[in-house]
């Protein structure tokens, strides 16, 4: 017997876990002329484009154009900022800050694009690189830093004796 | 065993050779039923519910727009099917779900595929295609968890679940409303008053929100056009139903098709 699935219907555990190939798809709006005020959770795409005082928060994408503002903290799989937000931003996969963006509160995300002009003033965080070799010191290093101490005492007792003379 | 319901205007001239044929094409698929003429003030409800104590599964509603939703304002959540044979010359509900107008939608009907959709609740009543609010100075609620207004003045508000959003804005126009995503779409379009002539202009994007529950609230009655019906409300309790509408559909019907 040959199954023929329905082109109509969806499964509700289709439609409301949607996969990636439909993060194109833009499920909410919120329109320049408009404010919302309180915490604004979609499973969706999100697009800002006027005021949310609120958190927002979303397993999909959010966009917040220019001129868009969000007066709380934004937790989404990936985003892509060119207004304001004041708060923190959590992104699981990739935040974009345009040459517009401004951030007023941490940022913690997988991989940081950060255009030439946007503002961010907070602490940043990427999850995707890996900062554990930084932290260890290893015996080169160490040679390394202590040439480096060394060069710098040397040069003090230099400019003692031999003051630069003024131009 | 198929009931049939008749819109009262049905007894009209202008249809009389429509219905002729209507009758003769459900004679040939052999599901000819009951006739069960309505008068405007009729609630259709405890009339289906006799019909169903009686034996009957299938509810055919023969008329237009106006009387699918009537009639699905009262018993939308019924446990039976309904079908819909559209007469006259247009139908928005029928073209959303691909039923043909007049005598070819005999033949969708016998083909029977049915398909379950969202209703959804409005304070006392149900509604399938889609509601629309007259801008003025409101508030919506989402879900108990968030507000939004407009930020300037009044705004107009459309909910969708089976018709498509037919608004200023043709961006908004692009959104799929599909009667089975488990969800009710609004579509918010914040408006201006011109000063001198007192014109009212959309602004700028229309808003859409996907929900399950909504209340909208006014400074003062706010029209509200539901399925066709006019009403005047205060506050707006919206929200999707519990239950499903089962409903006869046809090939060409306008959602699902991504």
């Amino acid at each position: 017997m040959l199954y023929m699935p329905s082109l109509f219907s969806k499964s509700v555990e289709e439609i409301e876990h949607k996969n990636d190939s439909d993060s194109d798809q833009v499920d909410t709006v919120v329109g320049p002329s408009v404010v919302v005020e309180g915490d604004f959770v979609s499973h969706g795409n999100i697009v800002v484009k006027g005021v949310v005082s609120g958190n927002v928060k979303t397993s999909q994408h959010l966009l917040v154009e220019e001129g868009a503002k969000i007066m709380a903290h934004v937790k989404a799989r990936s985003a892509k900022v060119a207004g304001e937000v004041r708060g923190n931003i959590k992104v699981k996969d990739t935040l974009e800050l345009t040459a517009t963006a401004k951030v007023l509160g941490d940022v913690e995300c997988g991989t940081l694009i950060v255009a030439g002009g946007a503002g961010i003033n907070g602490k940043c965080t990427t999850l995707a690189v890996d900062f554990s070799s930084l932290k260890e010191t290893n015996k080169e290093d160490k040679k390394i830093l202590g040439l480096r101490k060394k060069s710098k005492i040397e040069l003090a007792g230099f400019e003692e004796q031999q003051p630069m003379a003024s131009v | 065993m198929y009931v049939y319901l008749y819109d009262p205007a049905l007894k009209e001239k202008r249809f009389q050779s429509i219905m002729k044929t209507v009758e003769n094409r459900l004679t040939d698929f052999g599901i000819t039923g009951r006739i069960i003429r309505l008068t405007p003030f009729t609630n259709a409800k405890p009339i289906i519910e006799d019909e169903v104590a009686r034996g009957s599964k299938t509810f055919v509603i023969v008329g237009n727009d106006t009387t699918f939703g009537h009639i699905m304002s009262s018993s939308a959540a019924l446990p039976v099917t309904f079908g819909y044979i559209p007469v006259g010359d247009d139908s928005a509900v029928a073209h959303s779900l691909g039923i043909p107008l007049n005598a070819p939608a005999v033949d969708v009907l016998s083909a029977r595929k049915i398909e379950p959709l969202d209703i959804g609740w409005m304070n006392n009543r149900y509604f399938i295609s889609r509601i629309e609010i007259e801008p003025a100075p409101l508030s919506v609620e989402y879900d108990a968890q968030f507000r939004v207004r407009a930020r300037d003045g009044e705004m107009g508000v459309t909910i969708c679940n089976l018709l498509p959003f037919q608004g200023a804005h043709l961006g908004a126009r692009d959104h799929v409303v599909h009667p089975q995503d488990v969800q009710l779409d609004a579509f918010l379009e914040p408006v201006e008053k011109k000063r001198w002539f007192r014109k009212r202009v959309t602004t700028q994007a229309a808003s859409i929100f996907p929900f399950r529950e909504m209340v909208i609230r006014g400074r003062r009655p706010f029209t509200v056009v539901a399925d066709g019906r006019h009403s005047k409300e205060i506050s707006l309790s919206i929200k999707l139903a519990d239950v499903k509408l089962k409903m006869v559909v046809g090939k060409e019907r306008m959602f699902g098709l991504s």
